[in-house]
């Protein structure tokens, strides 16, 4: 009993340390401009207001980087998950002379450092004819979603027991039919996981969309809050209600993710 | 002759080979070359070999750069790494709530970092932060302490940022890897009489040790490479006490304007990461 | 399989998002891509859009505007000359025309500086040295955000002190606040890696007669007593007087903003979007709020500056169209529109701007309108070259000063290091 309430105390310490910030950062998106900048502090905003949330969504653009994130986001874990189960089963799997080298490759470009990559890659985009359309940052954010994400379902992949897809090409299914039909929908867990893996971090990303995107339109959310940055004024409330606002879908994602990201983590971390 | 199913092992694996070589091995190759030549934007490169790296040895701005960058990345992932075996071990007692728990404790690695580094910064705010106020209100303290305005708290302000974003990511790693430890194991280490601590230490951290070393590996990686939560509390300051290698790249490469150079300090990072990749690919590649 | 089908309610999902996303621009009409600045005032941005779009509308030209901000600035430009993706005409910081000059980057635009100073008047000196070159201009001046002394009359009141006129009364000032006990840290100084603090000391440095270039725009070596006295008054506000907010070394380009708001500081130096802030929110505090002119030092009052300009970049199909929009901006009707709009904070660089009664509002107004004429391009006595921009932009200037405050070193040795980076650059600075 003495270790579960250890556990339970080092929790709470935990959840303290983790909710601080994020109270701050919902009450500072209630307060106004007054309570926030005054001398003597506000525990709590007194009283609440709305206008930051207000003029968040109807003066600034926060619903069109709302929209271009989600767009981005999506598409970049969509391309990673395609591209990453293919290879991450083709590298787990089938046996062919180059696999160990490629899968080698894998992990060296997951570890070279995105500040080297990101000047030479707007050359290529911007040859592409991408530069400042979103297709930018969908070209780009799998550079470094899907390498991860290739090695967490070569893990993933590798626990699944080759018996099955076995017993099935015995039974004259073909090695893509089984690939499809057998191991796939036991693989789901692991895909998931690669894919809110490769959600969050598009997400989040920040140094590619400031440099490849000119366009107001099609800022992200990161970037876009930039905009709420003049310079020397901050505009502490509205950055606020807009972490509020962006925090919030990836949080309801997670909620109801979040085990499969765990399962996905066992298989690909653990046994990779 | 080849294996069956070859084709379609190859077949498979083209797309990633194919955005490998576009799109992270030519950039990659540019940013080698970049680095070997004397660049300034506007102008073209001129080839001058080992230059930008025989200078940057001498810089003694560079070296307090490695520095901090060596702190900084160091000092995050132990006590992440510590902090995540907190988590785990507590969630994997704690059987009431987990799941609600484990998420709520998951929300910092969500955020953007963005976010996260404006938010802290401004709880550090000397005069109106929370965590003045807080120890203010508490009687803890009768100045207000700078946090960000000394070299020692400061650096210390931005790993605890580091930290507090990045601790969950172990947690939850260690914590799948502690559902993966079998039950029997312990249940024989119970029948032998082995107390708690020795069942931690003969049981759980040899069944952990694989994924510590995962985890500590790509978190290392993900924390040489942060930018945001530096760029965005301190700009590498006061002074350069909290610059590290990836704010002076940018600082070089977008305010003087010298790619070069900024591109050859990245490329100090290569050692390591040529190192880590040696380790983590011998152990990922080995065949069950 | 509803994983399947979730998956193709993805892809639909994302596609309509991505499409509707990058919705396709018109062909016909010629197209003119313009960056502006997010300034801190938004009035002021929308009056420059409805001028650019009543352009567009006179000439048929469509335009499509893309802001970048005080921050990413130069991030933007580099990448796009890098790619060869600039605009066709676009502002520019100080800095910029003098460093995009020199990578032959930007056109001649004498012609329309002369037209615009025809209808205008004349410019401000400091407005020529950062966009002119061997004669010929490089860049349109459009306006200066300047910086200026904010001064808490209350504070200043109550404890009795007169407004500085020197640096050095500056610092007596915050002195004399605190020993009465009236405010613990007056002065809101930082040294930092932003414009507060490279702009304020070059301020300094050259009211006190130093600089690290000759008239030539030459290295010129920094190990002097002007340099030891600029240094020690930089450091000693931190480390002697203890008058500056303890963890202002810091702060962001906003740290002295906040804690003026906040009414923490008595002082500091700043742009004037402060006022803005309590103008527009009408605060309290504009009442105990006065601006002046930075301070004089013994040789004079000589200033940084903050100039907007106008650059018409090379690789553009429409230099005609460019030009055009240019001229038609900086018309006098256009110009004063956008300045009516800028709540004071926009400064005109053509005399006859500046003799508009907009200026006359207060004293306030009047000391914004005054800053620029006093003040200096980077690397002044000499010209503004690559190098001078170099040396600022790098924070050269301010690392300095914390290598005294912040890590205890002699100002000696502070300066040593100092004369060696800046001799670095100018040896190595690539020239045309």
């Amino acid at each position: 009993m003495g270790a579960r309430v250890l556990a339970w105390v080092s929790l709470s310490v935990l959840l303290v340390a983790v909710g601080v910030p994020f109270y701050w950062m919902v009450t500072t998106s209630l307060k106004t401009s007054t309570q926030i900048q005054s001398l003597t502090p506000y525990y709590y905003p007194r009283p609440v207001t709305f206008g930051n949330y207000v003029e968040l969504l109807r003066g600034t653009g926060f619903p069109r980087w709302i929209r271009n994130s989600t767009a981005v986001a999506l598409g970049a874990s969509l391309v990673t998950v395609l591209v990453s189960c293919l290879a991450g089963y083709s590298l787990a799997r089938i046996r062919y002379p180059g696999r160990r080298l490629l899968a080698t490759t894998v992990l060296v470009v997951y570890l070279v450092p995105p500040t080297l990559l990101f000047i030479p890659l707007y050359t290529i985009l911007n040859g592409l004819g991408l530069a400042n359309t979103l297709w930018a940052l969908l070209v780009a954010y799998p550079t470094f979603t899907v390498p991860f994400c290739t090695w967490l379902l070569i893990g993933f992949f590798r626990s699944i027991p080759p018996d099955l897809e076995d017993a099935a090409m015995v039974d004259g299914a073909s090695r893509v039919q089984a690939f499809h039909r057998v191991v796939l929908p036991l693989a789901a867990p692991g895909v998931l996981a690669a894919g809110l893996f490769a959600f969050t971090l598009a997400w989040n990303e920040f140094l590619y969309a400031l440099v490849f995107i000119h366009d107001g339109d099609l800022k992200t959310i990161p970037v876009g809050l930039n905009d709420l940055m003049f310079g020397d004024i901050f505009l502490w409330g509205q950055l606020m209600a807009a972490s509020v606002l962006t925090t919030v879908p990836v949080v309801v994602l997670y909620t109801y993710l979040q085990r499969y990201m765990v399962e996905g983590l066992t298989a690909g971390a653990v046994k990779g | 002759m080849l294996p069956p199913d070859a084709g379609i092992g190859y077949l498979f694996v083209l797309p990633l080979v194919v955005l490998v070589l576009l799109l992270i091995a030519y950039p990659l190759g540019s940013a080698v070359y970049l680095s070997l030549t004397e660049k300034y934007v506007g102008y073209p490169p001129r080839f001058v070999g080992l230059k930008n790296y025989v200078e940057l040895t001498g810089d003694p701005v560079f070296r307090k750069v490695i520095w901090n960058s060596a702190v900084f990345t160091v000092g995050s992932v132990t006590v992440k790494l510590m902090i995540g075996l907190l988590m785990a071990l507590s969630l994997h007692q704690a059987l009431f709530a987990r799941r609600l728990v484990r998420g709520l404790l998951l929300l910092p690695w969500v955020v953007p970092t963005v976010i996260t580094a404006l938010a802290w910064h401004w709880m550090f705010d000397a005069l109106r932060g929370f965590i003045n106020v807080s120890l203010e209100t508490l009687g803890l303290i009768g100045e207000p302490i700078a946090w960000l305005g000394q070299p020692s708290t400061a650096m210390m302000a931005v790993v605890v940022v580091n930290i507090w974003r990045g601790f969950p990511f172990f947690g939850v790693s260690l914590l799948a890897g502690l559902q993966a430890i079998p039950a029997d194991l312990y249940e024989a280490a119970a029948v032998d009489g082995a107390s708690a601590t020795q069942r931690f230490r003969h049981v759980t951290l040899p069944g952990l040790r694989p994924v510590i070393f995962v985890t500590t590996l790509i978190s290392t990686i993900f924390t040489l490479n942060d930018f945001n939560i530096v760029y965005v509390m301190t700009r590498g300051g006061p002074g350069i006490a909290t610059h590290i290698l990836a704010t002076y790249t940018y600082e070089v490469g977008f305010q003087a304007l010298r790619w070069g150079r900024a591109v050859a300090v990245s490329m100090y990072l290569m050692p390591l990461v040529v190192v880590m990749i040696v380790v983590l690919a011998r152990r990922l590649t080995r065949e069950d | 399989m509803t994983g399947r089908r979730l998956g193709l309610g993805a892809l639909a999902v994302l596609l309509l998002l991505v499409a509707g996303a990058a919705t396709p621009a018109e062909a016909q009409k010629p197209r003119l891509r313009v960056w502006l600045l997010r300034t801190y005032v938004p009035d002021a941005n929308k009056a420059l859009e409805a001028s650019i779009a009543e352009w567009g509308r006179q000439k048929n030209v469509e335009t499509s505007i893309e802001y970048f901000t005080f921050d990413d600035i130069e991030t933007k430009y580099v990448a796009a000359i890098e790619t060869d993706s600039l605009p066709d005409v676009g502002q520019l910081q100080t800095i910029s025309p003098s460093r995009y000059h020199g990578m032959g980057r930007l056109m001649d635009v004498s012609d329309v500086v002369a037209d615009v100073e025809r209808t205008n008047g004349p410019l401000l000196d400091s407005a020529l040295a950062a966009t002119r070159f061997g004669g010929r201009f490089y860049a349109v001046p459009f306006n200066y955000i300047t910086d200026v002394l904010f001064v808490r009359t209350d504070v200043f009141k109550k404890a009795g002190v007169p407004y500085p006129k020197t640096w050095e009364e500056v610092r007596e000032a915050a002195r004399r606040i605190k020993a009465k006990g009236v405010m613990d840290y007056p002065l809101g100084q930082s040294w930092n890696r932003s414009a507060d603090g490279y702009g304020v000391f070059q301020a300094l440095l050259y009211s006190y007669g130093g600089g690290w270039a000759d008239a030539r725009g030459h290295y010129k070596s920094i190990m002097n007593d002007t340099w030891r006295a600029v240094v020690r008054w930089a450091s000693e506000i931190y480390t002697k007087d203890k008058t500056v907010p303890p963890d202002a070394m810091a702060w962001t380009g906003f740290g002295n903003n906040e804690a003026y708001l906040g009414g923490k500081i008595a002082m500091t130096f700043n742009g004037p979007s402060i006022y803005y802030v309590l103008e527009k929110e009408n605060r309290p505090l504009l009442g105990d709020t006065l601006m002046l002119v930075k301070p004089a030092g013994p040789a004079g009052r000589n200033h940084d500056v903050f100039l907007l300009s106008w650059g018409v970049f090379n690789g553009t199909k429409h230099a005609e169209l460019a030009r055009d929009l240019v001229r038609f901006v900086m018309s006098p009707d256009e110009a004063r529109k956008y300045m009516y709009q800028s709540w004071g904070q926009m400064v005109p660089a053509f005399e006859k701007l500046r003799r508009d009664p907009y200026w006359q509002k207060n004293p306030s107004y009047k000391a914004v309108l005054e800053a620029p004429s006093h003040a200096h391009t980077p690397g002044y006595p000499g010209p503004l070259t690559p190098a001078a921009a170099e040396v600022v932009a790098t924070n050269v200037l301010t690392d300095l000063c914390a290598r005294v405050i912040v890590e205890g070193w002699d100002v000696e040795r502070a300066l040593q290091e100092a004369d060696k980076r800046i001799n670095d650059i100018y040896a190595t600075v690539p020239s045309r």
